[in-house]
């Protein structure tokens, strides 16, 4: 107890001047940290202030706190259930464990509740998951109310995986310390929204103030959450730095000696990039990749307030770490064995800066509905990818052009209907996770701007941004903004596609020129969007129709002095989330020289396969 | 080396004085490849006609169109399962057609269909044979290679860069390729002593053989290595020209598809090159068989004259 007060007493008065001049978040979850790394065990031991406030309308009388570290604790953890043979983790080792212990946990006024603390497991039966604690108050915190609470903790990392951990001399801090959960108002009542660590779902958490000091030995080159204000040689061979973030819901660092730091910058943003040796040749397109996206998501959805951005390339063997967010850090994928004509590397980079739009500042329940942030994110991508690096913006190599919706679109359309988009992350247990939360919800984004036109989307998801960053907004509150913008015509559409299997599959079923001239279009599947239908007659005259696609099918008639040579519904392919492009037209064309263009080429290859093997 | 060179020259004349033989071969594998990839052009030509798709594809490479073709036709026709046939098929022939190939350079006679044919049957359940004792040594390139994988993966497990997998892998796939080839090439040459001594102990022929490529292995290596190359070049080669024609067009698909045509025709030459080369090479090395030199043709041995030294001695 003594030493804690000393720790925070030094803390607190060496408060930093702040980040902003008026806080951007309600500020309800504020960490002050002082941790030490041990390279030797991988471990860190750590004292924690934190305040926390009472935001809601009711008295709170516990408190929940997650301790994700204790997902990597033993095979027999709800992580490690739920991912059983999608991981490469194995518990043989013990090497390979991580696990988190609170030693002692007291209020502000000095009362001891280490003893008080309960594990709890809100999301299923499992005895052998620790992830979750509660904390009985002996005074509830009332309305308005706030509470300190000073923790002292060890958390051993596990070799990395699953995004946080060591290897070698690489640390990723990830979920790492004891974080508390949120307390929020749910189905007309106030209660803890604070769930297992699975294996499918992210973070949740509250907004708020991070100000922490790390120690690690002096040769170790360190990034984190928000600014660097302080370091400080100690005698020991060690250095203390401390960051400081002001307005953000987590807070993750990494530390290596081997790491090159390239910096540079983006209007009021420095950016680090911590590189691995031997991969300095990535970090120009790393870079650009991300002052591209801090360009477009400026322009389409609002400012990036932080004056920093770590981008991070994880050791090779740390690679389960790679492609993570966390505010103001991130993590990348960089390699020389990538070519420059697989755009990997950038895609991971802006994908992971979007998440601190959709996750970072508009912190939506990653947990609950994931598709809010990773498949607004992936549309994001897609976007940035789209305006800087079309055509083959995920692979473009000679006349091959990829590109980041081609990937969205074949991984959803495989098997559209193998689950629902708004279901909580554990949910997804046949699979469909990466189809459904990131792939169905951007191709559904794609799809409705191609609907309302660009502008009306940039319109709205930067209405979305504004009226939900730095809060929790959910998906009753897309809805709600869906319809304010557009008159509530997708209303029946967006609940079709967030908790349905249905699925959108326009198609020309036929067209007819004998006694009647007519274009029969349908809709194979029983999502609906509006769709335009080209249809072209002989002489070259080309009329665009525009269909709802109520009804599931319609009949568009002709005079008949006209012959219908080709029919295209959908032909600018505006609505991506369409599961079949083949069936999308009906034509008089001769097939001749495209077949004779593939036919030709796998004739090639099966030429040369038996030339290897004959003679 | 004069000897070596004179020995490729005349496995290169042995082709270049057989046009009709190098063209019947190309024929013979564009027919066996138009064959296999009839079921592709059928159903493919079934998918895009009646649609825009033509138009389309001819103009550029569209995943999401070419995947929904591949789901509503292609996917019943398993096209790996195809490939996994093409395979198997091409090994039968070639297990087939190397008997009178062989016959064919050496015996050093004018190209006869009749001929050629009774060659392939005659040595047929031989070489079928010598394919069955072959798979123990492609097994055994197999268990090395999945060693080596398995001991570098203690290696690469704790390593911080990919410089170390990476260089590991590459030398690894380095290691099966040569191991491949070495075996390739050791039933290459057992294939041409059996039909030149027209001998019928095939495990005795391996071993003669081994000894055969133990003496001569930097020539024997090197030509594979030659042949190999040459058809590596000739691809990239190719790469580049139809680079330069985007497949957009009609006449730039006929152009990319000549230019294949050509690349195709002369990797053929090549393999028949290699081919011939090995069988004149083998002709001019034999008599480091002691035993079996019986049938050596009178011509072969004035023009090499009698030869006792190893490879080295080029």
């Amino acid at each position: 107890m003594i030493k804690s007060a000393v720790v925070f007493f030094l803390l607190s008065t060496t408060a930093w001047a702040g980040m902003f001049s008026e806080p951007l978040s309600p500020r309800i979850a504020n960490y002050t940290m002082d941790v030490q790394l041990d390279v030797n065990s991988h471990s860190i031991t750590g004292v924690e202030q934190l305040v926390w406030k009472n935001t809601s309308t009711v008295p709170v009388v516990e408190l929940q706190f997650h301790l994700y570290l204790n997902a990597f604790k033993s095979k027999n953890t709800t992580f490690f259930k739920n991912a059983r043979s999608r991981t490469s983790a194995s518990f043989s080792d013990s090497e390979k464990t991580g696990w988190i212990e609170i030693s002692r946990m007291e209020t502000g006024d000095g009362t001891d509740v280490t003893d008080r603390i309960e594990f709890i497991r809100p999301d299923d039966e499992n005895e052998q998951d620790s992830t979750v604690i509660r904390v009985p108050l002996d005074k509830a915190v009332e309305p308005g109310g706030e509470i300190v609470l000073n923790i002292e903790f060890l958390s051993q990392l596990p070799r990395v995986v699953s995004r946080t951990g060591y290897f070698l001399d690489f640390y990723f801090a990830g979920q790492w310390f004891p974080k508390i959960g949120v307390f929020e108002e749910s189905a007309g009542a106030y209660g803890w929204n604070c769930h297992q660590f699975h294996h499918n779902s992210e973070f949740y958490a509250d907004f708020g103030v991070y100000d922490v000091r790390i120690t690690l030995p002096e040769n170790y080159v360190i990034g984190a959450t928000g600014q660097q204000i302080e370091e400080v040689q100690n005698e020991d061979g060690t250095k203390t730095v401390r960051y400081y973030c002001e307005d953000v819901h987590d807070f993750a660092w990494t530390a290596d000696p081997d790491f090159t730091v390239v910096e540079d910058s983006w209007e009021h943003v420095s950016i680090r990039y911590l590189v691995q040796p031997g991969r300095l040749g990535s970090a120009q397109r790393i870079i650009e990749a991300a002052k591209h996206a801090f360009d477009f998501f400026a322009d389409w959805f609002g400012p990036y307030p932080y004056p920093v951005l770590t981008i991070v390339d994880p050791a090779f063997g740390a690679l389960q770490s790679g492609g993570m967010e966390y505010p103001t850090l991130i993590t990348a994928g960089a390699s020389w064995l990538i070519p420059d004509a697989v755009l990997m590397s950038e895609a991971v980079v802006i994908h992971e800066l979007g998440h601190n739009y959709w996750y970072g500042m508009v912190a939506t329940n990653e947990f609950e509905e994931a598709w809010l942030d990773e498949g607004l994110t992936a549309w994001s991508e897609i976007k940035v990818m789209q305006q800087y690096y079309y055509p083959g913006s995920m692979l473009n190599l000679a006349e091959i052009k990829i590109n980041q919706e081609d990937i969205e679109w074949s991984r959803y359309s495989a098997d559209p209907e193998k689950a629902i988009v708004g279901q909580p992350a554990w949910e997804y247990r046949s699979g469909g996770y990466g189809a459904f939360s990131y792939s169905k919800p951007a191709l559904m984004m794609m799809s409705l701007e191609g609907v309302v036109g660009e502008a009306a989307i940039k319109c709205f998801i930067s209405d979305w941004f504004w009226q939900g960053k730095f809060r929790h907004p959910d998906s009753e509150e897309f809805a709600l903004l869906l319809n304010h913008h557009f008159d509530g015509r997708f209303d029946a559409f967006f609940q079709d596609f967030l908790y349905t299997t249905k699925f959108l599959d326009y198609g020309v079923a036929g067209i007819q020129n004998q006694d009647t001239v007519a274009v029969h279009i349908r809709n194979y599947g029983s999502l609906v969007l509006p769709v335009e239908i080209q249809v072209q007659f002989a002489g070259g005259e080309s009329q665009l129709f525009h269909w709802s696609g109520a009804g599931g099918d319609t009949l568009l008639m002709f005079d008949d002095s006209l012959h219908i040579t080709e029919a295209v519904v959908d032909p600018g392919r505006k609505l991506w989330l369409d599961v079949n492009f083949h069936n999308n037209s009906r034509s008089e064309q001769a097939a001749g020289m495209a077949v004779f263009k593939y036919a030709g080429r796998w004739l090639f290859w099966l030429q040369n396969l038996l030339l290897a093997l004959v003679g | 080396m004069e000897s070596l060179n004179r020995i490729v020259r005349n496995g290169l004349n042995a082709v270049t004085r057989r046009p009709k033989l190098w063209t019947a071969m190309y024929i013979f594998l564009l027919a066996l490849a138009a064959v296999l990839a009839a079921p592709f052009t059928y159903i493919f030509s079934s998918a895009l006609q009646g649609t825009n798709a033509p138009e389309i594809l001819l103009r550029q490479f569209d995943l999401p169109l070419l995947t929904s073709v591949y789901r509503d036709y292609l996917k019943p026709l398993q096209l790996r399962n195809q490939l996994i046939g093409a395979i198997a098929l091409a090994m039968m022939i070639n297990i087939f057609i190397s008997g009178g190939l062989i016959a064919l350079f050496n015996n050093d006679k004018p190209l006869n269909l009749k001929t050629f044919l009774a060659d392939c049957r005659s040595y047929l359940g031989r070489f079928l044979r010598l394919a069955v004792l072959a798979l123990p040594y492609y097994l055994t390139a197999g268990v090395l290679f999945f060693l080596m994988i398995t001991v570098s993966s203690g290696f690469t497990e704790t390593s911080q860069s990919e410089f170390l997998p990476a260089t590991l892998l590459a030398l690894e796939l380095t290691a099966f390729g040569a191991m491949l080839m070495v075996v390739g090439v050791l039933f290459d040459y057992t294939r041409i002593m059996v039909v030149r001594y027209d001998y019928g102990r095939m495990l005795d022929a391996v071993r003669r053989t081994i000894e055969f490529v133990r003496q001569n292995f930097g020539v024997l290596v090197m030509l594979s290595i030659i042949s190999w190359l040459i058809a590596g070049v000739l691809i990239i080669g190719y790469r580049v020209l139809a680079g330069i024609f985007p497949a957009d067009s009609g006449a730039h698909v006929l152009i990319v598809f000549l230019l294949g045509q050509l690349l195709i025709f002369v990797r053929t030459g090549v393999r028949l090159v290699y081919l011939s080369v090995s069988v004149e090479y083998f002709r001019h090395r034999n008599t480091a068989l002691p035993g079996l030199n019986r049938d050596m043709p009178d011509a072969a041995e004035k023009e090499y004259g009698q030869l006792s030294g190893n490879a080295g001695a080029d």
